[in-house]
């Protein structure tokens, strides 16, 4: 009898931690991007990267925390509201395009030099850089 | 003085030629993609917030562009297993879809209104590329337009393996679509 309820209690531990895990630890802890060792990088070469060989520009690139530089070519908002920065050479074919986590205005302006932390999640027609923040 | 009156006429002529083939291309870099899969009690659904698209208003041919790590889920497990275990994400890094507005011309752009739009075109997802027909809106507002539509796809026909498939995640993905284009 007291196996049983040692095997039953073992279980309910398991399946409670393994639930909690699934859908409470994972809803309210998100990947922070900000925490991770970053590629530091400028705008040109992280567009040029992709221009090159868009495969090989994702094996150093996609899903890595970057630390991007460049020159602010447009600041608007995203349909969700979100504050999103294009940076790099107003007559280059790509740029790249960064959503920011916040939506507060921010201090730089169009033709200033900005450097943002995100996470690249790959190349459309400019590469997108996710979740920045401005450093 | 005649050659002189001659040549202006034939450039005035160019260049009011050359306006009237030129085609206007409505695009957008922040349109949005809702993705539902849930298949019981579970809720599985994304958004992306950057989709690339852009259309021509005399031939009505359209491309819409998504990065799959762009998708955010509320829960990050799910977005980690959406990405690992079933997009392959690393692999097949995109998704899009080509094709055309089939009914383009019964759209007026010039005046303000809900307009039926029939796509048709090929959705390449998980590297896999399938027919697409489906029926969605355009709604132009002060000469802007705004895509809006909603269709299924059976997420086994590209390809997409993994567990659960049918169970807690549904077979078929609903997939919404909300562009608003700038000029």
């Amino acid at each position: 009898m007291k196996k049983i309820i040692y095997i039953l209690g073992i279980l309910l531990l398991v399946g409670s931690s393994l639930y909690y895990y699934s859908f409470v630890y994972s809803k309210n802890h998100h990947r922070d991007v900000q925490t991770e060792n970053s590629i530091v990088i400028s705008s040109d070469s992280l567009t040029n990267a992709y221009q090159n060989n868009e495969q090989l520009a994702n094996m150093h690139f996609l899903n890595k925390a970057v630390e991007v530089t460049g020159t602010i070519l447009t600041i608007n908002n995203d349909q969700a509201g979100h504050k999103t920065i294009l940076i790099g050479k107003a007559d280059a074919f790509s740029n790249v395009s960064i959503t920011l986590t916040s939506s507060e205005p921010i201090s730089k302006k169009i033709g200033d030099i900005i450097t943002v932390k995100g996470v690249c999640t790959g190349n459309l027609s400019d590469v997108i850089i996710n979740e920045g923040v401005i450093k | 003085m005649k050659s002189i009156i001659k040549s202006f006429c034939l450039i005035v002529f160019t260049a009011i030629s050359m306006q009237s083939n030129a085609q206007k291309v409505f695009a957008t870099k922040t349109g949005q993609l809702f993705f539902n899969a849930s298949g019981g009690i579970e809720k599985i659904a994304a958004v992306n917030n950057q989709v690339d698209s852009k259309f021509g208003e005399a031939t009505g041919q359209i491309i819409f562009g998504v990065l799959i790590k762009g998708f955010k889920f509320e829960n990050q497990l799910m977005e980690d297993h959406f990405n690992e275990n079933y997009m392959e994400s690393s692999q097949f890094p995109k998704a899009d879809f080509k094709g055309y507005i089939k009914n383009i011309k019964d759209i007026d752009f010039s005046k303000d209104g809900k307009y039926p739009a029939n796509f048709d075109g090929t959705l390449t997802i998980h590297g896999v590329a399938q027919k697409v027909t489906t029926v969605g809106q355009v709604e132009v507002i002060q000469g802007k337009p705004i895509i809006t539509g909603e269709f299924s796809v059976k997420i086994k026909d590209f390809g997409i393996k993994g567990l659960y498939i049918g169970e807690k995640i549904a077979n078929e993905a609903k997939i919404r679509v909300n562009c608003k284009y700038q000029n």
